[in-house]
């Protein structure tokens, strides 16, 4: 189903707007205008022509007249004013449909007042051939081919879907659920079948009016119901003890990272003392290298001026013209004394004797470049032998300094890794996991407690319930005139139990499709992907969403994401069903952050293309220009969509179409 | 014998850079003396000669000793190549203190250098690769 045109006239701030969509070739509609230029009065419109009403009005509005106040204005007193939306449908076996609703109205004191319900008209054109027919009955027309039911899976308005998804409204997702499948045929027929078995239990009980059948026959009655209502207790506590069992596991999970990021913590300590202490040692290094390097660089700097001199000195040394560097005051000591260095007595040892005085001769007639050199020798060599006696020095600091820079880097390495993971795990928030745990217990004891007591009465009734069948079964059969009635009673009461079985079997097989295309399609739109573990549809429609850790997060989902659910309902929905809804949405990004817009955009572009076993679905989107961004832009660009855009026209308070 | 010498006296423009040099590259922790023979050596190494420059007369002094003679008499007979010329004692001074000159401004480029992050640790690194040239060769 598309909608074809809107033509709008006379109503809120439309005067006389047609919106006519037959000429695009794209089914993907954008919609823009700025605030209060009438996006919000287009979804009212097409309400109020289907539904007679304004869902989507704001309080403050919704006790206005519906009549453009520029018409108001313009029209004479007593006048008499027509509100009329005209819509067109093209229905998917390849008819169409205008469905008119017209509403009057009488100025009065510059006041426009209804003067009569509003009318809704239908007429269905087959085919060319066979003409236009108008419906008789349009409103039964509407609740067949586009129920009211259906509205909040057709029309949205963004900023309202936050509240979609409220557990109460579990009633809601499974009247639409089971709607759309056309599964709640079968429910209808069940509930025919209650009624007629409630009639043949009266009618066999008055066969045979005794008290004693009555009494039996309530009694069976009262038990069977108790018997229900305990086994569906049953089934919740056995279902809450199956949530809370994966919810231990997630716990465990957060128990184990706990201990390690406790561990973490205490590793990240030694591991922040270890390189602090290094970090000294490494700086004490440094300055005894440093204080080396100052100490040995003239020498090392000058090290050719020093050979170079240390060479000249050998070189005269040899020649015999340099003596060795023994201070004339000492030679001549010798002498006096008569004892060499070495201990000898030089009077005794004439050949050392003149070898010293020969010494003392040349030191006397060295002049002044020996003299200079003589110095320079003693001096010189003590430069080198300095240089060579620290070179062990050297070496040891080098290899200390080197050996710390190693651990030190890979002490580094090892607690950035570390802070990184005790980072991740802090960002990861809330830990309290023994809290948890200990809640989690407290609940499995109790309803293990409550199971228990719950599958004990279940034992007392069903014994006393065989009791009571026996009792009743005994005083029917006294009973040939009851007979009969029970016999057909007995028919209908296992129709209802083979249609009840069917019914479950079939909306459980919806809710699970139902199930699986809302999480794939909800995980499309998330910007959150890796933090949704999926999305549940249980046995009561209830939608709940669970998280990697194992909790249930429906409740602390933000508007946006909600919204995102909201359109993954419907898309799913549109999944499913036979009817090929159209899908119109006000301010669909209006309450999003700017991260999640291009992947619900894109997705919304996606699931309403051509697929298997459906056409395209039809999108309409009233977007304001922020919504409509440049990543939007982008993420629909593959439906090409087409772009109309409302402007309000202040001096005549009315809007206006233009295509951009 | 410790000597006064004002052999230290770097030139006027030297001054603020001796400073600077001192802190940036081994902490502030050189004597006068110490600095001035790194300045010579290293002056010499490169061949960094100034002669032109306006000598301070109020610019750290210190005491040289005999060892610090014989190793500016060693730079002047490699610089020279002339034994005789170690009788020239001022001619020796003036050597030195160009040579210390030239030292001081080359080693104040080097810690200017954009890329210099890490003075003290690559000073560290000019003496060893120094060393291990000289056993190389």
């Amino acid at each position: 189903m598309k909608i074809a045109r809107l033509a709008i006239s006379n109503f809120r701030q439309y005067q006389s707007v047609n919106f006519d969509f037959t000429d695009y070739d794209s089914d993907f509609i954008i919609i823009s205008g700025a605030n209060g230029n009438g996006k919000t009065n287009f979804l009212n419109a097409l309400s109020w022509c289907l539904y007679d009403n304004e869902n989507f009005a704001v309080k403050d509005n919704q006790n206005l007249s519906l009549v453009s106040r520029d018409t108001i204005s313009t029209a004479s007193d007593s006048e008499e004013i027509v509100t009329k939306v005209g819509l067109d449908l093209t229905m998917a076996n390849g008819t169409s449909a205008r469905v008119t609703r017209i509403a009057k109205f009488k100025k009065n004191n510059n006041v426009a007042t209804q003067i009569s319900p509003s009318k809704l008209s239908v007429t269905v054109l087959q085919d060319a051939s066979k003409g236009s027919s108008s419906e008789a009955n349009p409103e039964l027309w509407i609740e067949q081919n586009l129920p009211k039911r259906l509205e909040p899976y057709v029309l949205f308005d963004g900023e309202r879907l936050e509240n979609f998804f409220k557990r109460e409204s579990a009633k809601t997702v499974q009247a639409a659920v089971l709607e759309i499948a056309q599964v709640d045929v079968l429910r209808n027929m069940n509930s025919h079948l209650e009624i007629a078995i409630e009639k043949l239990r009266k009618a066999a009980a008055s066969q045979d009016s005794t008290f004693a059948i009555q009494d039996a026959s309530k009694k069976v009655e009262d038990l069977n119901s108790m018997l229900g209502s305990l086994t569906k207790e049953e089934s919740a506590l056995s279902k809450q003890l199956g949530d809370l069992d994966r919810n231990y596991a997630g716990i465990e999970d957060a128990i184990v990272r706990e201990k390690t990021h406790v561990l973490d913590i205490q590793r990240e300590k030694n591991l922040s003392e270890q390189i602090s202490a290094l970090e000294v040692d490494l700086s004490e290094a440094w300055a005894q290298f440093a204080e080396w390097s100052a100490k040995n660089a003239p020498a090392i700097f000058a090290r050719r001026a020093l050979e170079a001199s240390l060479g000249e000195i050998e070189k005269r040394h040899q020649r015999g013209e340099l003596p060795p560097p023994i201070k004339e005051s000492v030679l001549v000591g010798l002498l006096e004394h008569g004892v060499c260095v070495c201990g000898s007595d030089l009077h005794g040892n004439q050949e050392r004797h003149d070898h010293i005085e020969n010494l003392l001769d040349k030191n006397r007639s060295l002049g002044e470049l020996g003299a200079i050199l003589q110095g320079m020798e003693s001096h010189l060599t003590g430069f080198m032998s300095r240089l060579e006696g620290s070179e062990d020095t050297r070496a040891v600091l080098q290899r200390q300094i080197g050996t710390s820079r190693k651990k030190h880097s890979e002490l580094k390495v090892e607690y950035e890794a570390l802070r990184k993971r005790i980072s991740e795990s802090a960002s990861q928030g809330k830990s309290a996991p023994l809290e948890d745990l200990q809640k989690l217990m407290d609940g499995k004891d109790r309803a293990n407690l409550r199971i228990g007591e719950v599958k004990s009465q279940i034992e007392i009734i069903k014994s006393q319930l065989k009791t009571a069948q026996t009792e009743q079964e005994r005083l029917l059969s006294k009973s040939d005139k009851a007979q009969a009635q029970f016999k057909k009673l007995e028919f209908a009461k296992e129709a209802l139990k083979q249609s009840q079985l069917m019914f479950k079997e079939l909306s459980d097989e919806v809710r699970l499709e139902v199930q699986k295309q809302l999480d794939t399609q909800f995980k499309k739109m998330i910007w959150k992907q890796n933090y949704i573990e999926r999305v549940e549809i249980d046995d009561d429609f209830i939608v709940s969403v669970w998280d990697k850790q194992g909790f249930e997060i429906l409740s602390t989902l933000s508007a946006g994401e909600r919204e995102c659910l909201a359109f993954a309902f419907s898309l799913a929905l549109n999944g499913i069903s036979n009817y090929e809804l159209p899908m119109v949405i006000d301010t669909p990004f209006g309450r999003m952050s700017s991260e999640p817009r291009p992947n619900v955009a894109r997705s919304l572009a996606e699931s309403t293309k051509p697929g298997e076993g459906h056409e395209t679905r039809q999108v309409i989107l009233l977007m304001t220009d922020t919504e409509y961004d440049t990543a939007v832009k982008e993420a629909l660009a593959s439906r090409k969509p087409k772009i109309l855009n409302l402007q309000f026209d202040q001096g005549n308070s009315t809007v206006k179409l233009q295509g951009a | 014998m410790a000597i006064d010498s004002p052999l230290l006296a770097f030139g006027v423009d030297s001054i603020p850079k001796y400073g600077y040099l001192n802190d940036s590259v081994f902490g502030g922790s050189l004597t006068n003396k110490g600095l001035f023979l790194i300045a010579l050596t290293y002056g010499f190494k490169n061949k960094k000669l100034v002669a032109d420059y306006k000598k301070s007369t109020t610019g750290p002094r210190t005491e040289l000793e005999e060892q610090d003679f014989a190793l500016m008499s060693a730079i002047q007979l490699a610089h020279t190549s002339d034994p005789n010329s170690l009788k020239d004692i001022k001619g020796r001074n003036e050597l030195a203190q160009q040579f210390a000159e030239g030292g001081i401004r080359a080693l104040y480029e080097w810690l200017m250098d954009q890329n210099r992050r890490d003075p003290k640790g690559d000073f560290i690194g000019l003496v060893l690769s120094e060393l291990s040239l000289d056993s190389q060769n």
